[in-house]
């Protein structure tokens, strides 16, 4: 009988000692784990976004949002999201004034006053997530990729640096990181929105001009949005499958 | 190998020369490949993970909320007892608050810092610049954007009296007809 | 944003592709063409210019060889170029022109030259000793059989790889101006006619770059030109220079006619920034007159010196002319902003990783490397005997 009752608080006293290691382990498995987020699955999702030109102020809480987001260094010429003034002479359309001073980072400066006669209107501008895109077809190494759930992105372990695919972006928002020197872009805050939060732009924006979009989910405001506005995508000519729908979009933009 | 192939030896020599620096090849090929390249596609599967791993900055509105919710006040956690929570005015959309549509760190910044840790306190951000930069009467702002001319809007010549927090509560901005 | 002119997109403020990527394809069509020379004889019997088979063969190899040095002083991470070869993305130009590269260097250049020399290399091993015997029986793979059976077979495999190597050189230098012309987002890149319009001027150049050799080494050997070779090499210069003029100017004639939306900001740019780089050096000096001087030399009757003259002056003035027209394309298409509102300055520095100086050093290089190929390999072999036979 002691035989056995000794036995028995063995087999009890490792159960609890395995049980008790076995849940704190647990806590370390699922830390590692993106919290509030069981298990994304890609395929479950299309991600784009819906950029307001009527609702735009200009105020560049976006630019700002997104390099400190994204760590973005503050050099000339890297910009992964960045706004457009257009100044446009109803007397000259094809030769639209364009300014995008530090990509819109502090703002903009005045430049006309209000009843000056040209129109003007504010763009923001960022990655399109192509669904066709040109610049992962260019990559010699399958360094950039479209990820299952539409996503652009770059894989900075395998990049060249090589530029093919800066050259092969028609919209201009791919950009080299000195730090790195490998290619740099939005990745629609992938971090983010594979964890139930949006892009850090659309967080920021106070006027609610940019939101993302899942054109995988039905109750997305994006279908009645589209079926509600007159949709615009940047250089559509070019067929490249963008996923970054303007409402508002004037024909002068570029 | 007869009699043809008798003086074709150099080019056997050859063949083989390329063959082994072929095979060579393939099985560098196999060694250096990643092992989950082209699991989804064309590209290693492991930069989507790396990529999801990057650190969160904006903790984004939801978060702030479960602390600082004054429409909704939560039960104080002990470890932030006694400490700011609730701010001072509600944003509450039943009181028609313009500001209500903007999430919390499109004024006072990334707070993922403070949330992670709540010793790095939320700074008070309200300066004329910050307003302004919204509300500065721009060309090219669409008219649903209340703008003023600073120079022109209720000058007193007294700069604490002038100051746009001095009117305007930041979490629920008066209008003029208030 | 110094010398930004108008509006660019934020982040094309720096130009991405520099003078070595301009150095690249003009090296890639200098052995494109020289081996397009070599082949006119092994291939189409054109048996006037033997006399620079070899010359020109190893002039392509000497190029080949120095071709990845400037891609890899332009890349962010060269130590990963590798990569290309492991896991090449087969819808980029780019990658499978990696292999296009090495079945031309392998498959074609290397065994084209092997089979030629072997004669020669075996009786070297045979008479050589030390060192050198050692070197030159590894070239051969320590096979001395040099029987006229096995010479017979060498001649056979090797006009097989001349034939194989006119395509593969075509693929080589018109895959090049494919990397360019499949660009949609670019309206100076963007047309078919690129690989065609690269594929004949590397020609020209190739051509144009073995001539000036042949020469040179000629009067530095003391051994008189063969005004023969010569003046057939000049006549095939003339009539390549010709198809590749009238492909650029059908190309930009075309784009005047029709006039589409990027034709303004492209016009501007060639009458401003591009003035002198492309009417000037590339159109006037580098293809016109070179024309013309050319085509006095086929239609008048002209004496030795002259023509010797007119050869060097046109062949100087067709490379400069042809490195002109790869700086037009390259640095042009990027001195004007996709937006097509603005321009932008190339500002090359010097002793920079990607400045002028490495690519001085990077075309002074595959000469270096010819002259020991010429000390390795010296094509003089059957030169000596017409020059014997002649006096």
């Amino acid at each position: 009988m002691d035989q056995d009752r000794r036995g028995f608080l063995q087999d009890a006293g490792k159960f609890i000692l395995l049980t008790g290691a076995a849940t704190i382990a647990w806590d370390f498995v699922v830390a590692g784990a993106p919290e509030q987020a069981p298990n994304y699955v890609a395929t479950d999702h299309w991600w784009g976004m819906i950029i307001d030109i009527d609702k735009c102020i200009g105020s560049g809480n976006c630019v700002r949002a997104c390099k400190a987001e994204n760590d973005v260094p503050r050099e000339e010429g890297c910009f992964r999201t960045w706004v457009e003034r257009y100044r446009v002479d109803p007397d000259d359309l094809d030769h639209p004034l364009v300014d995008s001073p530090d990509g819109g980072y502090d703002g903009f400066p005045e430049i006309d006053r209000p009843g000056d006669g040209l129109k003007v209107f504010f763009v923001p501008k960022l990655c399109n997530q192509c669904a066709d895109s040109p610049c992962t077809q260019v990559c010699p190494v399958g360094a950039t990729f479209e990820s299952p759930d539409g996503v652009v992105l770059v894989d900075k372990t395998r990049c060249l640096g090589c530029r093919y695919c800066v050259q092969a972006c028609p919209y201009g928002c791919r950009y080299i990181d000195p730090r790195t020197h490998t290619v740099d872009k939005c990745t629609l805050c992938y971090h983010r929105i594979t964890k139930g939060l949006t892009a850090a732009c659309c967080e920021v924006c106070p006027t609610g001009a940019r939101q993302l979009v899942d054109l995988k989910n039905p109750e997305d405001p994006v279908h009645q949005f589209i079926r509600e506005h007159k949709i615009h995508v940047l250089k559509p000519d070019l067929a490249t499958g963008a996923k970054v729908y303007y409402n508002g979009l004037d024909g002068a933009v570029r | 190998m007869g009699d043809r192939f008798q003086h074709a030896r150099h080019v056997f020599r050859v063949a083989v020369v390329l063959s082994v620096a072929l095979v060579a090849f393939l099985i560098a090929r196999s060694a250096l490949i990643p092992s989950d390249f082209g699991v989804l596609g064309y590209y290693r599967a492991g930069a989507l993970d790396d990529i999801k791993a990057l650190p969160i900055v904006h903790a984004g509105r939801t978060a702030c909320l479960e602390c600082h919710d004054a429409y909704d006040p939560p039960e104080p956690p002990d470890d932030v007892r006694g400490k700011k929570l609730v701010v001072k005015t509600s944003l509450d959309p039943a009181r028609d608050n313009k500001h209500f549509q903007l999430n919390c760190e499109a004024c006072h910044g990334p707070m993922q810092k403070h949330v992670d840790d709540q010793e790095k306190p939320v700074p008070k951000v309200a300066s004329d610049d910050l307003c302004l930069g919204c509300h500065r009467t721009l060309a090219g702002r669409p008219k649903f954007q209340p703008q003023v001319e600073p120079a022109d809007h209720k000058r007193t010549g007294d700069e604490k009296k002038d100051a746009c927090v001095a009117c305007h509560q930041p979490h629920w901005p008066k209008t003029s007809d208030d | 944003m110094a010398g930004v002119q108008g509006f660019i997109y934020p982040n094309e403020v720096e130009l991405q592709w520099s003078v070595l990527i301009v150095l690249y394809p003009f090296i890639t069509g200098l052995v494109a063409g020289a081996f397009i020379l070599a082949s006119l004889e092994r291939v189409f019997n054109v048996s006037a210019v033997k006399p620079t088979y070899r010359l020109a063969l190893l002039t392509a190899l000497a190029f080949l060889i120095v071709a990845p040095l400037p891609l890899q002083m332009h890349l962010g991470h060269p130590e990963r170029s590798f990569e290309m070869y492991i896991t090449p993305h087969r819808e980029s130009a780019m990658a499978m022109f990696g292999f296009v590269y090495l079945w031309y260097l392998m498959g074609v250049l290397v065994l084209e030259i092997w089979f030629d020399y072997r004669k020669d290399l075996v009786l070297t091993w045979k008479s050589a000793t030390g060192v050198k015997r050692q070197f030159y029986g590894a070239l051969t793979l320590w096979a001395d059989d040099i029987s006229p059976e096995a010479l017979r077979i060498d001649d056979k495999i090797g006009r097989f790889i001349t034939i194989v190597g006119i395509p593969s050189a075509f693929l080589l230098h018109g895959y090049v101006g494919f990397i360019f012309g499949s660009v949609k987002a670019n309206p100076w890149w963007s047309t078919p006619l690129m690989p065609v319009v690269f594929i004949f001027s590397a020609i020209v150049s190739g051509v144009a770059a073995v001539m000036l050799l042949y020469m040179g080494l000629c009067w530095r050997r003391r051994v008189p030109i063969d005004m023969g070779c010569l003046d057939t090499i000049a006549k095939y210069l003339f009539f390549a220079f010709v198809i590749d003029f009238s492909l650029e100017m059908l190309d930009l004639i075309h784009r005047i006619y029709e006039a589409g939306d990027s034709f303004g900001t492209l016009d501007f740019m060639v009458k401003t920034r591009l003035f002198v780089s492309h009417i000037v050096i590339q159109i006037c000096l580098g293809t016109v007159l070179p024309i013309l001087l050319l085509a006095a030399t086929q239609m008048i009757r002209l004496s030795e010196i002259a023509r010797r003259r007119i050869y060097a002056a046109a062949g100087a003035l067709t490379l400069v002319g042809i490195f002109a027209m790869r700086w037009n394309v390259v640095i042009g298409g990027q001195l004007f902003s996709k937006s097509l509102l603005g321009y932008t300055t190339y500002k090359m520095e010097f002793a920079t990783r990607e400045g002028l100086l490495p690519a001085i050093v990077i075309m002074v290089l595959p000469f270096v490397i010819l002259a020991v190929l010429l000390r390795v390999l010296p094509p003089w072999g059957d030169e000596a005997q017409l020059a014997g036979n002649k006096a």
